[in-house]
């Protein structure tokens, strides 16, 4: 069923598409037949299901009708095996008549259970894959404390996928306390896989180290505390301004928020809203515009007072005259942290202390001794 | 145009299916009670003559005995019967609703822009909601169809017994019927409607937790937010509880009006007996039927909120139709004449805005000619994407003409000439080639092949599992820049001489962007191209506009 659900609803979704390439008929008729045949199998299924229900209560229906049978042929004396005898007299008869199909009833109630273990079975194959699929734990558990901003190196790290695929190929990468370091590659280079590896969400091969300290000893949460994180796309929640900013440093005074809105610009903005801080943003941060949105999340970066800054193409959606914006801006408040920022556009960060390009990183290692 | 949904019009689509399924529903019921009351009749018979020694041996159980077993039977059968043609019917019910509402979506007239079907939310929605009507025929018509026809054969059999037998009985009887359930009404329908509320809660809060995964781990709030998850999962068990301890509570006085209806009955019964109108054997029977009848009335007791559950599915379907036709803004009309090649288009002093937005283009002016290119760059949120909008027909221009071949574009239908790629775009989750050949079925593998390579993305898909290449939910598998440049191939596949597309090099490094460039100008060589871009492109002869 919710196979079907998530079929009918994919094209539900892309009919302003399907009505563009005039394809209607092709999705309508896909609908129509995965439906039947959905109605089909299922039946297929079910018949059987209720056959085994049906046996059940067969038992229980002719039991109701023997027990009847024999009560009312013992009153009459005529049970070939008990001529002439009245084996249970007429009150104990009338008792067990009446008791019968309750005494049934478990019976029956087993033919619906059973069907509800099927459907338990069913959904659980669905789930199972999902819940045994192999989820790499970060093993860390030292202590991490940072004061100022960390070095970085990156020995000999590798990503693969699970299913062998190579997500990034061995690179070395040294940053110093404080650098901030651009890096570049094609689409599909490993960049993200990078950064989620440095987030500690992923399984890499090789060391990475913060100050020394292995991450992959380090405890999760404590590294996380010192990591700002920005995603290529911003992530809002429907709520107020304020509760958004919130998600970042759930105990920040109104005062923090109003700072850290003037430090990305976005208070003029603010002020002129009626409801300010309490102006509620819509699904997927509704009701601003893009330039608007990242500096909104810039805020949320700002709030958690981090060391480390990880961002993934921040500026990927935005036109260059905003992205530009977005980069002066990042360029004043990231002083003094150690960062790394993923791009497909220089335009604006020629204040980065070096721009890598992965695939040189990559080459590096294979060059011969030198 | 678009019909409301109507409950009671859901059981017509399949009304042999559903006939049949209340038929043998009503045949079940009446074995399961006759069963009982013929075997109370049976042996209080046979005890009976069996006190009188020689009247055992005349005394006919043949008949009664084969009675009973063919109750038995049929109930067997008829509770299968039932069950595989109800359900049966059912999912084609729903196979019906789909389709309906599918083609009523199709139907309408939908601008291709990105919040005519509003949300992924709603939709996910809507698709419950079908999913919700198939409780009207199930959880209310069949219950109250087979309680009503059993307890009225009931009271004929009482009444032909002895009249006083059946007014004894019918007070109880009617109380447990009709009062009681009726009673939970009210509190039931809104129970239901909370319940769907509750339901689309939890589910919101837990997508929205999930698309915020990532942050909120970093930030370490990710409990609270799953508390807030878990709080809305609580309300939502809370009200499931609540329509129990209801359906409970009916239930129980229920059984207690049958239990008054069988007293009454049995304190009629017995004096009746002692007035020789009527034999001990057919009191029994008629006790036990009535004892047998709860089977029939115990569903009631729950079919308020399978009706007001259905009642709210079928409000928010139609609520959700009847707000997008409000929302469709170009009507499309198969009468007008298509435009020809050579192509002009033209806008004069052309102003838009999108409802809501702070600014738009204001007074362009645009001439373009088959086989001109036209690239339109700007600032983000200046407008170039409700350019496109009011290019692509639609979006109403505020002021300003807007002409294609020198006739305004409105008159002409474009649908088979026009193509546009608009910002937020549709991948849908199956293989590469059927994505693509949704532009065109008979697409040739060749064909693929050369217009993925026009869009830079052959290689890619040659390093995937070529054609096959599955997609994922919402292009989940692709990156987002490999989506736009699917669909953009798709589009490409359509073969429209007018191409609009809006930001074709998003995520492409600028040898490949020159590369699908060039691939565009050479199949647009005869027709128009118009690209909105924000990559600072260097491109020989052609038209530029920058909105400022």
């Amino acid at each position: 069923m919710s196979q079907l659900s998530s079929r009918f609803l994919d094209w539900v979704r892309g009919m302003p598409t399907l009505q563009h390439l005039k394809a209607l008929s092709q999705a309508q008729s896909d609908v129509d037949n995965s439906a039947s045949k959905y109605r089909d199998t299922t039946m297929k299924v079910l018949r059987l299901a209720f056959l085994s229900g049906a046996v059940l209560e067969l038992f229980s229906s002719l039991a109701i009708a023997l027990v009847a049978l024999y009560l009312g042929l013992g009153l009459l004396g005529v049970l070939p095996w008990a001529k002439g005898v009245i084996p249970v007299p007429y009150a104990g008869a009338l008792f067990i008549l009446l008791l019968a199909p309750e005494f049934y009833a478990p019976l029956r109630q087993l033919g619906t259970d059973y069907h509800a273990k099927a459907e338990a079975e069913g959904a659980i194959e669905e789930l199972l894959p999902l819940l045994e699929q192999h989820t790499w734990q970060h093993p860390g558990q030292q202590a991490l404390l940072l004061d100022a901003a960390p070095a970085l190196s990156l020995n000999n790290v590798s990503i693969t996928a699970h299913n062998g695929r190579t997500r990034l190929p061995r690179i070395n990468l040294h940053l110093a306390a404080g650098e901030r370091v651009g890096l570049h590659g094609e689409s599909g280079s490993g960049k993200s896989s990078l950064l989620l590896a440095l987030l500690g969400f992923i399984e890499y091969s090789g060391r990475i180290e913060v100050n020394q300290n292995s991450l992959l000893e380090t405890l999760r949460s404590d590294w996380h505390r010192q990591l700002g994180y920005l995603s290529q796309q911003p992530n809002f929640k429907r709520g107020s301004l304020a509760e958004n900013l919130r998600l970042a440093s759930p105990n920040a005074s109104e005062q923090a928020l109003y700072d850290v809105l003037r430090a990305v610009d976005l208070l003029p903005l603010v002020e002129k809203l009626p409801q300010g801080l309490h102006t509620p943003l819509g699904e997927r941060g509704l009701g601003l515009s893009g330039g608007q949105l990242s500096r909104l999340a810039i805020a949320q970066l700002l709030l958690r007072d981090a060391h480390v800054w990880l961002l993934d193409e921040p500026t990927a959606h935005l036109d260059p005259e905003t992205s530009a914006t977005i980069h002066a801006l990042l360029e004043k408040l990231s002083v003094g942290k150690t960062l790394i920022l993923v791009s497909h556009q220089w335009q604006g960060l020629q204040w980065l202390d070096r721009h890598l390009d992965l695939h040189a990183l990559q080459a590096q290692q294979e060059q011969p001794l030198c | 145009m678009l019909k409301p949904i109507r409950l009671r019009n859901l059981l017509r689509s399949r009304q042999a299916s559903w006939s049949l399924a209340l038929l043998l529903g009503a045949l079940t019921l009446f074995s399961a009670i006759a069963l009982l009351a013929t075997s109370g009749w049976f042996i209080t018979a046979s005890a009976i003559a069996g006190l009188v020694v020689t009247s055992s041996f005349t005394f006919d159980y043949f008949r009664p005995a084969a009675l009973i077993r063919l109750f038995a039977i049929m109930r067997t059968v008829g509770r299968y019967g039932e069950r595989v043609t109800s359900h049966h019917a059912t999912l084609s019910l729903l196979k019906d609703l789909r389709s309906q509402v599918f083609h009523a979506l199709t139907l309408r007239n939908t601008p291709t822009s990105q919040d005519s079907t509003g949300s992924a939310a709603t939709m996910h929605r809507l698709v419950a909601d079908i999913d919700r009507l198939d409780r009207f025929p199930l959880q209310f018509i069949t219950p109250w169809f087979w309680a009503v026809l059993i307890v009225l054969a009931y009271l004929t059999f009482a009444y032909w017994l002895q009249p006083q037998l059946a007014y004894a009985a019918s007070f109880g009887l009617l109380m447990a019927l009709l009062v009681i359930p009726i009673l939970g009404f009210w509190r039931g329908r809104k129970l239901a409607l909370s319940d769907v509320q509750a339901a689309e809660l939890r589910r919101e809060h837990f997508l929205e937790s999930l698309s915020l995964l990532t942050s909120l781990t970093l930030w370490q709030s990710w409990q609270t937010q799953q508390r807030d998850t878990l709080s809305a999962d609580e309300h939502y068990q809370e009200q499931h509880h609540q329509q129990q301890q209801l359906i409970s509570l009916l239930s129980l006085l229920q059984q207690l009006a049958l239990a008054t209806s069988l007293g009454c009955l049995l304190w009629v019964g017995v004096s009746l007996v002692s007035a020789e109108l009527i034999n001990v054997p057919w009191l029994l029977a008629s006790a036990l039927a009535l004892l047998g009848i709860h089977e029939a009335l115990i569903p009631l007791a729950g079919s308020f909120i399978g009706l007001g559950q259905s009642q709210a599915a079928r409000d928010r379907i139609n609520q959700l139709m009847q707000l997008d036709q409000a929302q469709s803004v170009v009507t499309t009309n198969a009468d007008k004449p298509r435009p020809s090649a050579p192509f002009q288009l033209q806008t004069e002093n052309l102003s838009a805005r999108i409802a809501g937005a702070l600014n738009g283009p204001e007074q362009i002016n645009i001439d373009l000619h088959s086989g001109q290119v036209l690239v339109i760059t700007g600032a983000s949120g200046i407008g170039k994407t409700t350019l496109l909008k009011v290019l692509a027909n639609t979006l109403m221009p505020s002021s300003g003409n807007y002409l294609i071949n020198q006739r305004p574009a409105i008159e002409w239908q474009l649908d088979e000439c026009m193509g546009y790629l608009p910002q937020q775009f549709d991948i849908f989750d199956s293989s590469l080639a059927s994505n693509l050949r949704l532009a065109d079925p008979q697409a040739s593998d060749k064909q693929l092949w050369q217009v993925l390579a026009d869009v830079a993305l052959a290689d890619w898909a040659q390093e995937q599992s070529g054609l096959d290449t599955a997609l994922g939910e919402y292009g989940a598998q692709i990156s987002g820049g490999q989506a736009r440049r699917i669909a953009l191939a798709r589009l490409l596949l359509a073969q429209r001489p007018i191409l609009l597309v809006d930001e074709p090099f998003a995520g492409l490094d600028s040898a490949s962007s020159y590369q699908v460039l060039a691939a565009l100008r050479e199949r647009q060589a005869n027709g128009l191209l118009i690209i909105v871009s924000h990559h600072a492109m260097d491109i020989a002869d052609v038209q530029r506009l920058h909105l400022s």
